[in-house]
């Protein structure tokens, strides 16, 4: 059952098309991943969905209903969480206390149900140091406060905005089996992704993006040989 | 231990203030009260300040409010507590109409905005004198309770008690989480399910009911309003260095603040009647400069980060 759905969306910066007439289907309780070189519009399509920025034209439809003109904090509550490229946690709070906003606001929970989940999903996370102000964390742990935060407003369907970048090898599987034990709650997840084994590890199906397009869909396997995304990532072969 | 030791206190601060008026002089009496409207200047201008809005409209809506107060009172034949609680809601309800086009604005835009407005409403009741006095102000035939310093004592205490609950209760609820946010990140907020606007608006609208029901509250003391006086920037200026002195984003920050430079600018007018604000301002700049959180901010930051210190070495 496709959950997410967007058509024909295109946004437009001045004269660049960053995403430029997206078909996309996403569908329950898969891991989608969306890949693509530097600038081929995979942020901008998060930002879209997740309302920070609103398209030029084209219709985004999630759950059955139109959100493209729906404000970001309301497409929240209605259950699409994001996490940043870059972590934004915020200052002056705990990691603990960033997870209860996501419940308090996204949740809309009163604040004791919100400390409840959240320390619910410090657990699930293995957040240890959760008492800690922020500037006492360290990148993995920030991380995992930017998809508590995410998690904590309930979503059912979760985009993970490079989430692997800057983490070593060790954490990044951590955070592998993280993302999975998340599926078998029952989430959607649409992860983007520069590193080709996380990707590959993963997903059950993958977008390539070029110049705000989609040039490519399916396995994973089937997609890398695809001589269209090949040749994105590699140039023309003379 | 800590936690019924602390509401007990309260409790004896708050009697000892109630029967203050039995056992000190009309002076000090007259003093406490001068800080106390001050405090919530101070408190109802942090509480903006913790969404991230720096408002330099206090003067402005005080001044508001001691004209809705005065006007009612002497035109309509108001009862005074009815015209001040009147005020209060005559200045929420353009805090509502003025928050749609300046709770669009931020940083620098929006403090800008929000003086503009000061000077604005000061012009406007300096040309319709037929109502406000015009340039030469408004006298009312009695002040509030005819003059009885402990009954407007306890009314202005209300006032400050009441405005302490406020912000407290906005560092304790829901309230705090959202605007804490909006400070730090609004992308984040947004994300994470804020109504920004909604928030900002409501504590606009808190804030400067505050600030109005002070002005009222101030003149009617006094029985008199002036564009000049009424609006006078004293009524943005001193409330903002208190709470930079005590420490911002914080209740007992404002109210330590409020009552430090209070006291030190009585007894240093009185020490040294000329030059006393020289001090005054030295005072301040030493202050800001060497705790650059304020008296109560770098205190539980240095007590914050002794706990941090202990947890880490005993882990």
């Amino acid at each position: 059952m496709v959950i997410l759905k967007t058509i024909n969306l295109v946004k437009r910066f001045g004269g660049l098309a960053a995403v430029n007439g997206v078909d996309l289907d996403i569908n329950e309780n898969e891991i989608l991943g969306i890949i693509g070189p530097n600038g081929a519009g995979k942020t901008t399509l998060v930002n879209l969905i997740s309302g920070l920025i609103y398209p030029t034209q084209g219709e985004i439809v999630f759950d059955g209903i139109n959100i493209e003109s729906k404000p970001a904090y309301i497409r929240t509550k209605l259950g699409i969480a994001r996490t940043f490229q870059l972590v934004r946690p915020i200052q002056g709070f705990t990691a603990f206390e960033n997870i209860v906003v996501g419940a308090l606001f996204g949740a809309k929970e009163n604040l004791k149900q919100a400390r409840d989940s959240a320390s619910e999903i410090c657990d699930i996370l293995e957040l240890k140091r959760r008492d800690f102000p922020i500037d006492k964390l360290t990148v993995l742990d920030l991380k995992k406060v930017e998809i508590g935060r995410a998690l904590a407003s309930k979503p059912k369907i979760l985009f993970l905005d490079e989430v692997m970048a800057g983490l070593n090898s060790d954490e990044t599987w951590q955070m592998i089996h993280l993302v999975k034990s998340l599926k078998k709650r029952g989430l959607t997840i649409v992860v983007i992704e520069h590193v080709m084994g996380v990707i590959k590890e993963l997903t059950d199906r993958v977008i390539v993006l070029e110049s705000g397009k989609i040039i490519s869909q399916g396995l994973y396997e089937n997609v890398c040989k695809d001589p269209k995304v090949i040749s994105a990532y590699l140039g023309e072969e003379d | 231990m800590k936690k019924t030791i602390f509401p007990i206190i309260t409790i004896l601060a708050i009697v000892l203030l109630i029967f203050l008026p039995y056992f000190i002089g009309a002076y000090l009496l007259h003093v406490l009260m001068t800080i106390f409207i001050y405090m919530t200047l101070a408190l109802s201008w942090d509480m903006m300040l913790r969404t991230g809005q720096l408002s330099f409209g206090v003067a402005g809506f005080f001044g508001v409010g001691a004209y809705a107060s005065i006007i009612t009172c002497s035109r309509f034949g108001f009862n005074p507590l009815v015209s001040i609680l009147f005020a209060g809601f005559f200045v929420a309800l353009i805090a509502l109409g003025l928050g749609f086009a300046v709770l669009k604005l931020r940083d620098i835009y929006f403090s800008i905005t929000t003086l503009a407005i000061t000077m604005v409403f000061s012009v406007i009741i300096r040309n319709i004198p037929k109502l406000t006095g015009g340039a030469s102000g408004k006298v009312i035939p009695n002040v509030i309770f005819n003059g009885d310093s402990a009954k407007t004592y306890w009314l202005i205490l209300s006032l400050a008690l009441i405005t302490i609950l406020i912000s407290e209760m906005f560092n304790r609820t829901k309230i705090h989480f959202a605007i804490n946010s909006i400070r730090n990140d609004e992308i984040i907020a947004r994300s994470s399910g804020i109504n920004i606007f909604g928030y900002l608006l409501f504590v606009f609208i808190i804030s400067s009911a505050l600030q109005g029901i002070a002005g009222a509250i101030y003149t009617q003391q006094y029985g008199f309003v002036s564009p000049e006086t009424t609006f006078s920037l004293d009524f943005l200026l001193l409330p903002m260095a208190m709470a930079l002195v005590g420490g911002i984003y914080s209740t007992w920050g404002s109210v330590i603040g409020a009552l430090v430079l209070g006291f030190a600018s009585e007894y240093l007018k009185l020490i040294m009647p000329y030059g006393h604000l020289i001090i005054y301002g030295i005072m301040i700049v030493l202050i800001i400069l060497f705790l650059p959180k304020g008296i109560y901010g770098t205190t539980k930051d240095k007590i914050i980060t002794h706990k941090i210190e202990k947890k880490s070495l005993s882990e």
